[in-house]
Parts: C-alpha cells; sequence; structure tokens
C-alpha cells in the first residue's frame, strides 16, 4: 500500500478543469517530484491532498484511509504537512512563535520542545534569530522557517511547493541539502518544483504534469535523460 | 553615462540596507545585479526608481540628479522598472495594462492604445490582449509587466527577478524577449538569481552582500570571484 494515492482526480475552479483524472502514488520513505510548466497543476494538487479543495470525482488517499472529505486541519492531525509556495510565514510573530504555531496538533505539541530542538539543529540560523520578527528575515531564512514550522508538526508525509522560489543559488543548494537530510531522518517528501534538474537529480521518482495531466512517470535519472523533459522543461 | 549612482545608502533606521554604492550604466548596456537574498538588490532598484529616498549619495539619470524625484517624473525622464511580484492590474485586460504604461508618453487613448497592441506583439502576448490579467499564467504575466515597463518608454529598464517561477524552458523564451529589447537600444539593470541567464545576458555583473558592493566586472571573472563563490554562488552541488 502506498503512503499516498491519488486515484482519477478531477480538479476544477469553476468551468476551469486544473486536474484532469490525476493518479498518482507516493511511496513511504520517498522523495517524489512534480514537474511541469506554470498553470500544469502542480499546487492544485498539493491543495487538494491538503483539503483546501475538493475533488470533483476521485479521491485521495492517505495510508490507505480517505482523506479528500477531510477539512485541512485533520489531514495534518494525520501526518500529511503542506510548505506553501511563497513560505507565507507570519510576518510581525517572531521565528519562535511561528515554530510553535506549527506544533498545535495533540500530538505534535506533546512533543514540542524535542521538535523545536530538532528544528533548530536542522536551521542553526533559526535558532540565533528566535527572538526575531519574521518578517525581518531574508528569503531564504523564511524559507527554512516555513520548512521549520511544518517539521513543528511532525509530518509522515511533506509536501513542499517550489522551495527555491526566489533564492540565490547558494541557498538554493543549502535548501535542497536539507531537503535531503530530512529524508533520509525518516520523512517521505513530495515536492513540487520549477527547478526542473535539482528536483529530479534529488527525487527517486518524479511525474510530468501537463495541462492538468500526468503525461510522464519514471525514475529522476530517467526523466531526465528524456528527450521530451529536456526540450519542454530543462531548456535543451 | 546614461545612470551614475555615487556613495548610495540607505538606512531603516539602524539597519543599513545599501551602503555607499557606486554604479555606472552606459547608454545601451545590460548589467546584472546579483547577491545573496537580503543584499539589499530591490532596495537599490527602490531608490533609482524614486520608491525610497536615499539616506545619502547621488542618483544622476542622463547628467541630472533624480535624488528627491517621485517615481512618475523619474519614469518620465526615461528609467522604468518592473516588480519582483509582478503587480497587474488584475481586472484590467493585458491590453489596458500595458496603456497606463503608454500614458506616460501621451495624452491620446487611441495611440495609448496602438502602442500598448504592439508592445503585447512584441512580448509575445498579442493573443492575450483582452484576457483579464488576472487570468494569466506567471510567465504570461511576467511578459506583461514588461510589455508594460516598455511601454513608458525607458532608456533604461530595470528589471527585478523576472524569471523566479519560471521553468528552464520558460526561462530561455524570457532570454530571447530580452534580447530583443536590448537590440532595441535600450539600457538594462537586472537583478537575476538565474545564473545562466544573468551570465549569458550580462554584459558587466555587479555582486551585492550586505548592501556593499563586492565584486564588479565580466560574467566571467565574477563567477571565479572568491568572496562571490563564498557569499552566492557556493561549491557547484
Amino acid at each position: 500500500m502506498s503512503l499516498l494515492a491519488l486515484s482519477s482526480l478531477d480538479v476544477a475552479y469553476g468551468d476551469l478543469p486544473a486536474l484532469s483524472g490525476v493518479s498518482l502514488a507516493v511511496e513511504a520513505g520517498e522523495t517524489l517530484s512534480v514537474v511541469g510548466a506554470n498553470g500544469s497543476g502542480k499546487t492544485t494538487m498539493l491543495r487538494t491532498i491538503s483539503g483546501l479543495l475538493r475533488p470533483r470525482r476521485g479521491e485521495v488517499r492517505f495510508e490507505g484511509e480517505r482523506i479528500d472529505r477531510l477539512p485541512c486541519h485533520r489531514v495534518v492531525e494525520r501526518g500529511v504537512v503542506h510548505v506553501p509556495e511563497g513560505r507565507k510565514v507570519f510576518p510581525s510573530l517572531a521565528v519562535r512563535e511561528n515554530l510553535e504555531l506549527g506544533s498545535y496538533t495533540r500530538a505534535a505539541r506533546a512533543h514540542r520542545a524535542d521538535s523545536l530542538e530538532r528544528v533548530f539543529a536542522l536551521f542553526p540560523r533559526l535558532r540565533e534569530r528566535a527572538g526575531q520578527a519574521a518578517g525581518t528575515l531574508s528569503g531564504g531564512e523564511q524559507q527554512m522557517l516555513a520548512i521549520g514550522r511544518a517539521l513543528m508538526a511532525r509530518p509522515k508525509l511533506l509536501m513542499l511547493d517550489e522551495p527555491s522560489l526566489g533564492l540565490a543559488p547558494l541557498i538554493v543548494t543549502e535548501i535542497f541539502r536539507t531537503i535531503d537530510a530530512i529524508n533520509r531522518a525518516g520523512v517521505t517528501v513530495l515536492l513540487v518544483e520549477q527547478n526542473t534538474r535539482q528536483a529530479l537529480a534529488l527525487s527517486r521518482r518524479g511525474y510530468v504534469l501537463e495541462n492538468g495531466r500526468v503525461v510522464l512517470v519514471g525514475t529522476g535519472a530517467e526523466l531526465l535523460g528524456n528527450e521530451h523533459v529536456k526540450r519542454a522543461y530543462l531548456g535543451m | 553615462m546614461l545612470l551614475e549612482v555615487d556613495g548610495l545608502t540607505k538606512r531603516f533606521g539602524g539597519l543599513s540596507a545599501v551602503s555607499g554604492f557606486s554604479l555606472g550604466v552606459e547608454a545601451g548596456e545590460i548589467v546584472g545585479l546579483i547577491g545573496p537574498n537580503g543584499a539589499g538588490k530591490t532596495t537599490v532598484f527602490h531608490l533609482l526608481s524614486g520608491f525610497h529616498a536615499p539616506t545619502a549619495g547621488a542618483i544622476r539619470f542622463k547628467g541630472v540628479s533624480v535624488v528627491g524625484a517621485r517615481p512618475h517624473e523619474i519614469c518620465r525622464r526615461g528609467l522604468a522598472r518592473t516588480f519582483q511580484i509582478v503587480q497587474p492590474f488584475v481586472n484590467l485586460t493585458a491590453l489596458e495594462n500595458v496603456m497606463v504604461g503608454a500614458f506616460n508618453r501621451t495624452d491620446d487613448p487611441a495611440a495609448a492604445r496602438a502602442r500598448a497592441g504592439e508592445l503585447l506583439e512584441f512580448v509575445g502576448l498579442g493573443a492575450r490582449r483582452d484576457t483579464p490579467a488576472r487570468a494569466l499564467t506567471l510567465p504570461d504575466r511576467k511578459r506583461l509587466e514588461m510589455a508594460r515597463g516598455l511601454a513608458t518608454g525607458p532608456e533604461l529598464l530595470l528589471l527585478d527577478e523576472v524569471m523566479s517561477g519560471l521553468n528552464p524552458t520558460e526561462i530561455e523564451a524570457i532570454i530571447g524577449l530580452i534580447r530583443r529589447i536590448h537590440a532595441h537600444g535600450i539600457a538594462l539593470l537586472i537583478i537575476e538569481h538565474v545564473m545562466r541567464a544573468i551570465m549569458a545576458l550580462s554584459q558587466r555583473i555587479v555582486v551585492l552582500h550586505h548592501g556593499e558592493k563586492i565584486a564588479e566586472g565580466r560574467p566571467a571573472d565574477v563567477a571565479r570571484d572568491a568572496r562571490v563563490i563564498e557569499a552566492y554562488l557556493g561549491a557547484e552541488p
């Protein structure tokens, strides 16, 4: 049984279809990336898994149970945690407060001190800035905070929406390295990225979305070598 | 020299966002401005375009100081900018958005409409002219942002991360568009994190770190500079 399974998912905004018949499986322990052009439905997919959007048809199962009718906070309680595109940290709250907000579920709250220590070990910069308002952090630090806040919820599946967006090369490398470390520590990762090359290089498997449909599935290496992927997504 | 910046400094309370920054841009040149997040790049754009007043320093455009001038006055003199987070008027069509820029040079709606139409064709949005901006995809919004800047009739266009959020193939298309803008004789100062693009486009690159210039030179030299590698590029993964 896959950790997460989408089957024949249709999602629309009014009359506008965003996902059509999307099926996808995330296996426990892997890093899986979803790549595709802007507007291909990647963010919609993550928002549907999180319960922010309702599918018209099809279902989402996590650990074998349907989650597509659950409100978001119940989805988080199951262990599915979403780091949204553009970080979305609370700018006027301190770094520590942002992190604490990540551990609001009953199960996560019990491990708050523990989790905080783990996040600070992963991102020493956040410890240095624990008392500082999140809005004063640089873009890279805000991304670290957004990931740290998600880890505070003790995810089984961590979903990241364009974590490299707008970041300097050195920080992008650091963020990808951290995602790999999080995965090695046992968290399954579902990664959505425009940075196609680095995302596929990090992932065991990848899916390519076009116009709301899955058009290719393969290992990261297979997709990096695929002629269509090279032309459409790697600029080669 | 089209743009001359000398000793530019901006402090927010106790924080120095930009310190003693100097820069020159020649007519028709493409200059890249790079640096870590929080280095002060966008603050430099805010200062050049009159959105912030400098704490100290000089900014001259075509030999005339623009310090203290309002953003629309600076734009009228021929210095236009785009925004990192694209800011279209979401309920206006693509054409109407670009017309807003064109009114910088004309009061005649027919002339503004004609100019906006040409520029939409130029950036590759001809088929989207009547689409409301809210319905455009991100790559199309980036093109719209550039068309609107061009419509103001700039001699120098500041581009703030027009490639962020785009995939490598979409980036190639934007590189082509920037080359076509340059071919029309417009100078460009470009903030960008996409190294492949900035290295290919820029004749000269300036590196900002903690609000100060730490390197300046030809792309190949800057890419080898030890301080730039340490502060910004990192070792090849």
